[in-house]
């Protein structure tokens, strides 16, 4: 019978926290919004089943959790925590984005700059509210609106708060769907929704090779701590680009970054262990991100608007609301309330410009906030 | 963890660290290399330009989508090959 007790005392059920069953819960509305609402499948279900597997809880003596020295996850969290994985996955988004809509209407990178004042608002909201630079920098972030910017920067600037950042970025990602539109709505007028755009020219493959060479040179001259994201990120496009070498590109758009993805999301929501992660900061991570990125699409409709008022060529303010990364979904939404007012009104591939001219700025913001605070 | 290090909260958090500071800097920063970017590839085709008259780009030429050009008539051979193999098909199905 003792026996028994001792064995029923090393069991989930015994050791299981209030704070355990909560984190389960949701990390089970993460794997329903994956698997029902299709809100970013890739990565909520990996996230939501990895939090179900932090926080399952274990005998102190048994090295199974993210944080527990010489554990299977520990190992595969090391990824997350030296910053290995993000420049990994941004190599394979480079080598499946298409930069040509940018490439072709250059303006609308601007509309990517723009998006990344909800980072530098919410560091100063941050300050505000006692964090510290380190923190407050890593919180910013999450208003780049790109989960693997965030979790590098936090992993390099305030590693203690990785799993609540990343847990912010991811699911404010996945609710692009949700979050943007009152904001696009808010501030835009119908006249403003219906703006058609002029499709884009056709670019040489001499554009698209000569483009990842110089915008990497640029970027990483003048803010060299973005070099690992944006480094990746054009070596990838090269890759893709150049036609030379179809087969690393393939790789590093489909098995590498699937594999890296599983790694990640999982060790990611591992790391939420409720003890850890079910604090008063956490609360305000998410609020604060929240407000980050409300800002950064505020931002980017916002800046469409002034640049129309100088330029001939109208923009549709909606696809400023793209400049906040999250690839593709934020164009994808602009396209899909652009086409609500006029249904042959086609914004998704002029969204893309600033869309992906957003992964750029945010790398670029990530680089300067990690060379300013870095100790 | 020192997450809320007992600063208390407040404007003068801000100050101290410099927050306004670096915000506009951070700002600028990203704002100037992105305009430097959209100012070399605005340049770019004639630059590209200026270079094909001495190294000619090779025919192959892509579309925005990254899909090769073709003729008209291998557009009308495959839309007829289409419509052929959806006539055999539903023939088929009948």
């Amino acid at each position: 019978m003792e026996f028994f007790i001792d064995f029923f005392k090393s069991t989930g059920f015994y050791l299981m926290t209030p704070g355990n069953i909560m984190m389960i819960v949701i990390g089970l509305i993460f794997i329903s919004l994956a698997i029902i609402k299709h809100y970013e499948p890739l990565l909520l279900l990996p996230i939501g089943f990895g939090i179900i597997v932090g926080n399952i809880p274990s005998l102190a003596s048994m090295p199974l959790g993210v944080y527990d020295k010489g554990s299977v996850l520990q190992y595969i969290y090391f990824g997350v925590t030296q910053g290995i994985f993000p420049p990994l996955i941004f190599l394979g988004i480079g080598a499946m984005t298409d930069f040509s809509t940018m490439l072709s209407n250059p303006r609308l990178i601007l509309l990517g700059a723009a998006a990344q004042i909800g980072i530098f608002l919410t560091l100063m909201g941050s300050l505000y509210l006692g964090f510290s630079p380190q923190e407050a920098g890593s919180i910013g972030i999450i208003g780049g609106a790109d989960g693997p910017t965030a979790i590098f920067l936090t992993a390099k600037l305030a590693p203690h708060l990785l799993g609540a950042v990343a847990i912010a970025a991811y699911s404010y990602m996945a609710l692009v769907p949700v979050i943007q539109p009152p904001i696009m709505y808010l501030l835009t007028t119908k006249k403003e929704r219906l703006i058609r755009m002029k499709p884009p020219r056709v670019v040489s493959k001499r554009e698209k090779i000569f483009f990842p060479i110089i915008a990497f040179l640029v970027s990483a001259l003048i803010v060299p701590g973005s070099l690992s994201l944006t480094g990746m990120l054009f070596f990838g496009n090269l890759l893709k680009e150049s036609f030379v070498t179809e087969r690393l590109a393939q790789t590093a758009r489909t098995a590498l970054i699937d594999i890296v993805t599983i790694l990640l999301g999982l060790t990611v929501g591992a790391s939420t262990q409720a003890q850890t992660f079910l604090t008063k900061e956490s609360i305000l991570i998410f609020v604060m991100g929240a407000t980050s990125f409300a800002i950064a699409t505020a931002g980017g409709v916002i800046f469409a608007k002034i640049m129309n008022l100088f330029s001939k060529e109208k923009i549709n303010p909606l696809i400023g609301a793209a400049g906040v990364s999250a690839v593709p979904d934020s164009a994808r939404v602009a396209q899909l309330i652009g086409q609500k007012e006029d249904p042959h009104n086609h914004l998704l591939m002029h969204a893309m410009a600033p869309n992906v001219a957003g992964v750029v700025g945010s790398a670029i913001a990530a680089g300067f906030l990690w060379s300013l605070f870095v100790k | 963890m020192n997450v809320l290090s007992g600063l208390g909260h407040g404007w003068h958090n801000v100050v101290s660290a410099n927050g306004v500071t670096i915000s506009i800097i951070g700002m600028l920063l990203v704002f100037f290399s992105l305009a430097v970017i959209t100012l070399i590839i605005s340049s770019t085709p004639y630059i590209l330009k200026l270079v094909s008259r001495f190294y000619p780009e090779q025919e192959e030429s892509v579309t925005g989508n990254g899909v090769k050009k073709v003729s008209e008539m291998d557009i009308v051979a495959a839309i007829g090959a289409a419509l052929c193999h959806s006539m055999d098909s539903s023939n088929n199905r009948m």
